[in-house]
């Protein structure tokens, strides 16, 4: 028992000259304590760099043929020539400015696909949580149909309808990595919306749109920049298996996974041909996924708010 | 005529066939300026009570009441919208957990001048200005810097007082204290306790206190209703009430409090726990746990009497002194 008697408010005086430190400073303080996410986003900065000025810093054209130089070995190698550092493929094409140019497309295919999915998966998650009965319902068992099948199988299934081409890869593939954000929507916002801060909005006279999008919202986000982050380098795999299948982008045009595809037939004869895609592929992958780690050590609740 | 009057209400959650009362007739009235305490064990229906009477439980709960009007509005009847204008800008709350009755997403500033913007139309320096008076109004130290801070920077009774500070942004008329000082320490509850009063007398509220702290409401309150398993048990005066509970129930309550049970060996307790949704008895709530249980009391239900100081629901009432058998 409690007696409340006793001495007034007497707070104590204190001074805080320094302030508290901004969320952008704490949230670097956490990820940059962990060093393979900093050498991933160093990487990616340099892929993103290139992607952005690549008709400045490629050495030639990604689609010109130099007719004299077939399949020319990368500068190191036995034969090769400091004129294309990277070697040329089947057609006398620069393997660097191709990879170059390919990453602008990998990166805007991986953007645009992780927003495509990211939007509508939100939406939906939030709708499902704050409507649990029918509508949520209706939306969980639609998404249980679409994980129970094969992604890549689900993604070939949608460009079949659609047909081969860049914009429809890109839909391909965000319809496949839509359940997750649904679902990694809807349990996080479920968490959240028990919370009493939720009902004091609500007691405030928050609508539901405000519910939804301003107070529940932020609050899932953590988890989601860490799924759309890894989601990313999946969607970048997925459209070079797409392109490696003939159904993404369409040759000419330089494209990762494309590159792999036409390299097949010279997998034993020039090796640079296709390692060098495969290798951008793997470590642009890498680097994003380390990236993806060092996001949630930055950015997860639990540790954000033992304050 | 009261601000807030409250006749027969019921509310109901599970299906229709077998529903679950979790509150069930109960009258309760609050005026202007005035402070009315509302104590009952866990599950007794405090806090569903307060979630009803503001339109929170749409959807999972069935409310039935004669009458539930604020400030002369039916609340039974008025439109969401409509009510969502009362209940943000007259009717305010304070929750039991400060840590997570903020929003972790927005600093405490954003989160007092969003009710401001919302409720009053305050726009720039105007906004400013009176979040910061709301923040010294409620003694945070360094309240300007404070204003930057999120809520896992601030310590639980900080966190209360910025809760408090969002509660009075509109001047509401009632205020309702659900367990304020239930997650704080001792040294923390007197503070904040001594705080809400103040700003109470200073604006001349009403505040309506759900705690099971008794002390709390003994220090503080002019009126108290105790309540058990849904039902209002007892209803009066604040020292007539505590000196003379005429509620079997209410007496077992005060006479579990340790300082009572000074010198003996074992504290003084009531057995048996609130009846739950299966095992509710067919005659009076207490029945099985009441210590003056008569033949009646198994058999029927009894309903709320009034008396002299008050109301009481027992066809037993312990008007004079007797000693439990």
């Amino acid at each position: 028992m409690t007696s409340i008697s006793t001495a007034p408010a007497a707070a104590p005086v204190e001074e805080l000259a320094a302030g508290y430190p901004s969320p952008l400073k704490e949230f670097w303080q956490g990820f940059s304590h962990n060093k393979g996410a900093v050498a991933g986003l160093v990487f990616m900065s340099i892929v993103a760099f290139c992607a952005l000025f690549a008709p400045w810093i490629a050495p030639y054209d990604p689609i010109e043929q130099f007719r004299d130089y077939f399949l020319t070995p990368p500068a190191w190698a036995a034969g090769g020539s400091s004129q294309f550092l990277l070697g040329t493929d089947e057609l006398g094409r620069d393997i660097l400015s191709r990879l170059i140019y390919g990453a602008r497309l990998s990166l805007l295919i991986g953007l645009v696909s992780v927003v495509m999915a990211l939007i509508p998966g939100v939406v939906m998650g939030l709708l499902a949580s704050f409507f649990p009965k029918a509508l949520g319902t209706l939306i969980m068992r639609l998404m249980d149909v679409m994980m129970a099948l094969p992604s890549l199988l689900l993604a070939v299934a949608i460009m079949a309808i659609l047909g081969p081409g860049l914009v429809n890869a890109m839909i391909a593939i965000a319809v496949v990595s839509l359940p997750a954000y649904v679902r990694l929507t809807r349990a996080s916002a479920m968490t959240e919306l028990n919370r009493d801060y939720v009902t004091a909005s609500r007691v405030a006279g928050a609508g539901l749109f405000r519910l939804m999008f301003v107070t529940v919202l932020p609050n899932c986000m953590a988890p989601l920049i860490v799924h759309a982050t890894m989601s990313f380098s999946s969607a970048i795999l997925e459209i070079a298996a797409l392109g490696f299948l003939g159904l993404g982008v369409q040759p000419p045009t330089p494209e990762w996974g494309t590159m792999l595809a036409s390299a097949r037939d010279y997998m034993d004869s020039a090796w640079w041909v296709v390692t060098l895609p495969g290798l951008t592929i793997l470590v642009s992958v890498l680097s994003i996924n380390l990236m993806g780690d060092g996001l949630r050590d930055a950015l997860d609740p639990k540790m954000k708010r033992a304050a | 005529m009261s601000l807030l009057q409250i006749k027969n209400l019921s509310v109901e959650f599970g299906s229709e066939k077998n529903p679950f009362r979790a509150v069930e007739g109960l009258d309760l009235s609050v005026d202007q300026g005035e402070i009315v305490g509302i104590v009952g064990e866990s599950g007794s229906g405090k806090s569903v009570t307060m979630m009803a009477m503001m339109g929170l439980l749409e959807g999972q709960g069935r409310i039935v009441a004669d009458e539930l009007t604020f400030d002369g509005k039916n609340l039974l009847t008025i439109s969401a919208r409509e009510r969502r204008k009362i209940v943000g800008k007259d009717i305010a709350m304070i929750f039991q957990d400060p840590m997570t009755s903020l929003n972790p997403s927005y600093t405490v500033g954003y989160q007092i001048m969003e009710v401001l913007k919302v409720h009053q139309g305050l726009r720039g320096a105007e906004l400013k200005a009176r979040a910061l008076e709301l923040m010294e109004l409620v003694e945070i130290p360094a309240a300007k810097t404070r204003l930057e801070a999120y809520p896992h920077q601030l310590s639980g009774g900080m966190s209360q007082r910025v809760m408090i500070a969002v509660a009075l942004a509109c001047n509401p008329k009632l205020l309702i204290a659900d367990e304020p000082t239930t997650a704080l320490d001792v040294t923390i509850q007197a503070q904040i306790m001594d705080l809400l009063v103040n700003l109470q007398k200073e604006r001349n509220m009403a505040l309506l206190m759900i705690t099971h702290d008794l002390a709390v409401i003994a220090e503080v309150a002019h009126r108290v209703a105790v309540m058990y398993a849904g039902q209002v048990a007892e209803e009066g005066t604040v020292p007539q009430l505590f000196r003379h509970p005429v509620h079997p129930y209410t007496q077992a309550l005060l006479s579990s409090i340790p300082e009572h049970s000074k010198g003996a060996r074992r504290l003084v307790t009531l057995p048996g726990i609130v009846p739950g949704q299966y095992d509710r008895p067919s005659g009076c709530l207490l029945s099985p746990r009441c210590p003056y249980v008569q033949e009646r009391c198994r058999n029927e239900r009894p309903g709320i009497t009034a008396h002299e100081h008050g109301a009481v629901r027992c066809f037993y009432p312990l008007f004079e002194k007797k000693e439990a058998p």
